[in-house]
């Protein structure tokens, strides 16, 4: 009998009793029909979701790569980035320098992965994308289409709002389109994940300047969201760059070339600057048959904005990078231009942004011929016509907002993205329309804007098993030969086909147990697993029924239990011993012992012997890892053991 | 028979909090009856009715299960699991015809030794006004019987 029982002991819980236990720590139950649950662990965020701005769940979509399931993988990647192809392409991944694999090899080609997904779905036809319900009455006007704009109609319109976004230029897209080259960005990937958020209701008015925002609140919307980017390039500030011709903006040339204009700026090209534009602009000018590309940046390579991959690509193209050196001024002949002087550099202290700040060497001047200049310092909003209604600027030129909740300094008028931050990275403007987004909601609901905290992340150690993977090299994504490059804009570097996709996704090391893939509370008909979040802390429920139980009628009605269950979670108890034969009392142990558990003894007869104190031994075994001679030992406490000592006990 | 009566008692207890109270209580002279058996476990949610069962069919008189306070519990949900366990053990018990007294929860921290010691002296009173568990004398009678 009691054997049997011992398998329905298992069987524990009233509901309400666990349940009640787990709101008080702040954790609900969302499946309120599990009866008998605990949680199999908390779950904590990786580093790779930690370091992406957005947060997207990446560990959990290179679980579902691994399995093949490629369609989930990239409904994991939507439920926070709206826009998988484009930052599969040009994201600056955070998370690939953040990866736990990285410190000790190549971290996993993350931002290749999810370009393999976004790109799978689009060479096998995407699922049809229906308009979402309108379930709320307002209306929020976007003012700027590019991925802050995109991100936070696309979460808004999934909220049941009516999302209107104003376009200026002929084509959606903001930066993405104007400023990111084809050979890095083909348009249709834009096009299409733009066609896709505006499948889901969203309206795109393009052609449309907003000049008054008081207009868009009197055409009865509720909120507008600023995410006018930042598209004029920063004047160079050097004697000389009004006097002559041939002093281009790189926002200016990067937008010609992208709307498709193939004039060649001129044959020998200065490109000032060390950003992902600087590069863009250089490459893009030697595709356009320019001879001879210089860039110029004050800094060193490692202090390089740009990306390390971009940086490799275009010295592979042939583009010349002058580091340590600046502009002093633009020489020029009859107008033109015809060089520029530049001074050297030395690094000194570091500066707010935590580079060293460049300091310039006196009498180190040098000359480079040139006679096309473009410069790419830097940009700012063109914040200019919203400056007379009522909004705060900062002295960069950019909206003055509440960091917290993105509202600018005019009730429901939010600011987000490059036009708030000065230009940053596609993922930061994704992450800046999400906050947008809610903040918004929570305006319009009127509800207080600054509710939401930031969840606390708490790191998990790596365990000794998941550190000690298998050694597996970091996939290189294809790229098309140098010499098909010139003149081409085709894309450069190629997808992954789905057999290194599978292979590159297994080398995830998943920092923590669980995948947080939640495949099982999708796939358990029994509904026997569930995940709640609440402030910021998610717990996975299973329950804890061991398997093949067989429970009589009463019983069962008396546990609350419906059914067989299948998953069994245990926690088995340690605690040291030291078996006295073997111990030689070297005292090893002892000096080891966090807990001083462990005490050597001199026995009468002369042994000593080490004499574990069982009730403040926490069983952590570090004691059993230092003996020589294996004395100490770890003895479990299982039932057969508990059973024993009641046996021995009675006799 | 029942004037020099000393009960079988098995506690239950739990290695975090209560084992150290158990200690204590032992090292400061407490008045403990002999035949008292501690089994430990590295936390209260691991007591099963198998145990508890087992214990009872083995002959104890009277099963005592020492956990840590519900918000003290270091495996967090373990203290609530023995409550459970412990609700659902003392239903059975009273179905299977047996004095539901016979079985006790007790709830200390780590340093409330006074009250443990107090808590179990008083159970021991218990179990000796209700005389030797009927499992023991029943089995006693079938084996002489038998033989």
């Amino acid at each position: 009998m009691a054997s049997k029982k011992s398998k329905s002991s298992k069987t524990t819980g009233s509901d309400s009793s666990i349940q009640d236990f787990l709101n008080e720590k702040g954790v609900t139950i969302q499946f309120p029909e599990i009866c008998d649950s605990f949680p199999i662990q908390e779950i904590t965020m990786s580093s790779c979701r930690v370091a992406c701005p957005a947060g997207v769940n990446i560990k959990a979509y290179l679980g579902a790569i691994t399995r093949g399931d490629f369609q989930r993988a990239l409904e994991i990647v939507k439920e926070t980035n709206p826009l998988p192809g484009i930052c599969g392409r040009v994201c600056t991944h955070p998370c690939e320098s953040e990866c736990r694999r990285g410190e000790f090899e190549d971290p996993l080609a993350i931002c290749a992965l999810k370009r393999f997904i976004a790109d799978y779905e689009l060479k096998n036809g995407s699922k049809n994308i229906e308009p979402c319900k309108r379930t709320k009455k307002e209306n929020v006007a976007i003012v700027g289409s590019g991925p802050a704009g995109l991100t936070s109609a696309n979460d808004l319109v999934r909220m049941g709002y009516g999302v209107t976004i104003f376009e200026e230029l002929p084509v959606a897209g903001g930066m993405l389109i104007t400023g990111i080259p084809p050979y890095r960005l083909p348009r249709d990937i834009i096009q299409a994940e733009i066609d896709n958020i505006v499948k889901l209701g969203v309206e795109l008015k393009t052609n449309t300047k907003v000049d008054n925002i008081d207009d868009l609140f009197k055409q009865g919307y509720k909120a507008v969201f600023l995410a006018i980017g930042a598209h004029e390039g920063l004047k160079l500030k050097v004697p000389g760059e009004d006097e002559y011709e041939g002093i281009v903006d790189c926002i200016k040339f990067l937008r010609k070339v992208n709307r498709g204009e193939r004039d060649k700026p001129g044959e020998r090209i200065i490109v000032i600057g060390g950003g992902n534009s600087a590069i863009d602009s250089a490459r893009s000018a030697l595709r356009l048959g320019c001879s001879e590309v210089y860039i110029v940046y004050r800094r060193s390579r490692k202090e390089m904005p740009a990306n390390e991959d971009e940086i490799k690509e275009a010295e592979a193209e042939g583009v010349k990078i002058n580091y340590l050196a600046a502009p002093v001024r633009i020489i020029g002949k009859d107008d033109k231009v015809t060089g520029m002087e530049c001074t050297k550099m030395k690094l000194g202290e570091p500066d707010q942004s935590g580079r060293r700040r460049p300091i310039p060497i006196p009498s180190s001047e040098f000359v480079v011929e040139a006679d096309t200049i473009l410069s790419a310092i830097s940009q700012k909003p063109y914040i200019s016509c919203f400056k007379d209604c009522g909004i705060k600027i900062t002295k960069w030129d950019t909206f003055e907002v509440n960091e917290k909740t993105l509202m600018t300094s005019k009730p429901g008028v939010f600011a987000g993205g490059d036009a708030v931050t000065g230009p940053s990275t596609v993922i930061d403007a994704i992450a800046a329309g999400h906050r947008a987004a809610h903040a918004i909601d929570r305006y319009i609901c009127g509800k207080p804007l600054e509710k939401e905290k930031s969840p606390e992340i708490v790191q998990r150690e790596l365990t000794p098993d998941t550190f000690s993977p298998e050694r597996a090299t970091r996939l290189k994504a294809k790229k098309i030969p140098i010499e098909k490059r010139e003149d081409s804009f085709a894309e450069v570097e190629l997808t992954l086909n789905e057999d290194e996709a599978v292979r590159e996704a297994k080398r995830c090391l998943r920092c923590g147990p669980c995948v947080e893939c939640i495949h099982c509370i999708k796939e358990c008909e029994k509904r026997m697993f569930g995940i709640s979040t609440d402030k910021g802390k998610e717990l996975l429920m299973v329950h804890g029924l061991p398997k093949n139980i067989k429970l009589t009628e009463e019983v069962s009605a008396m546990l609350n239990v419906k059914g067989k269950v299948a998953a069994e979670v245990r926690i088995e108890p340690i605690v040291s011993e030291v078996s006295e034969e073997m111990c030689r009392g070297c005292g090893q142990c002892e000096s080891v012992c966090n807990y001083s558990a462990i005490k050597v003894e001199e026995k009468e007869d002369g042994l000593r012997i080490a004499h574990v104190d069982a009730a403040i031994c926490k069983g952590c075994g570090t004691c059993a890892s230092v003996c020589p001679t294996g004395a100490s030992h770890l003895s479990l406490f299982k039932s057969k053991d508990i059973e024993k000592e009641l046996e021995g006990f009675f006799g | 028979m029942a004037k020099n009566f000393i009960p079988k008692i098995v506690a239950f207890c739990c290695n975090w909090s209560t084992a150290p109270v158990v200690n204590k209580a032992v090292e400061s002279d407490a008045q403990f009856p002999p035949n008292i058996k501690i089994v430990k476990l590295m936390c209260g949610g691991m007591v099963t009715l198998a145990f508890i069962l087992k214990a009872f069919e083995l002959g104890a008189d009277g099963v005592f299960v020492a956990t840590c306070r519900v918000e003290d519990c270091h495996y967090v949900t373990g203290a609530r699991r023995a409550v459970d366990v412990c609700d659902n053990t003392k239903k059975l018990i009273d179905m299977l015809g047996f004095e539901p007294g016979r079985f006790k929860l007790g709830r200390f921290s780590s340093l409330e030794h006074k009250v443990f010691e107090k808590a179990i002296n008083e159970f021991i009173g218990v179990i000796k006004k209700m005389g030797p568990s009927p499992i023991k004398v029943q089995r006693r009678t079938t084996a002489s019987t038998s033989r």
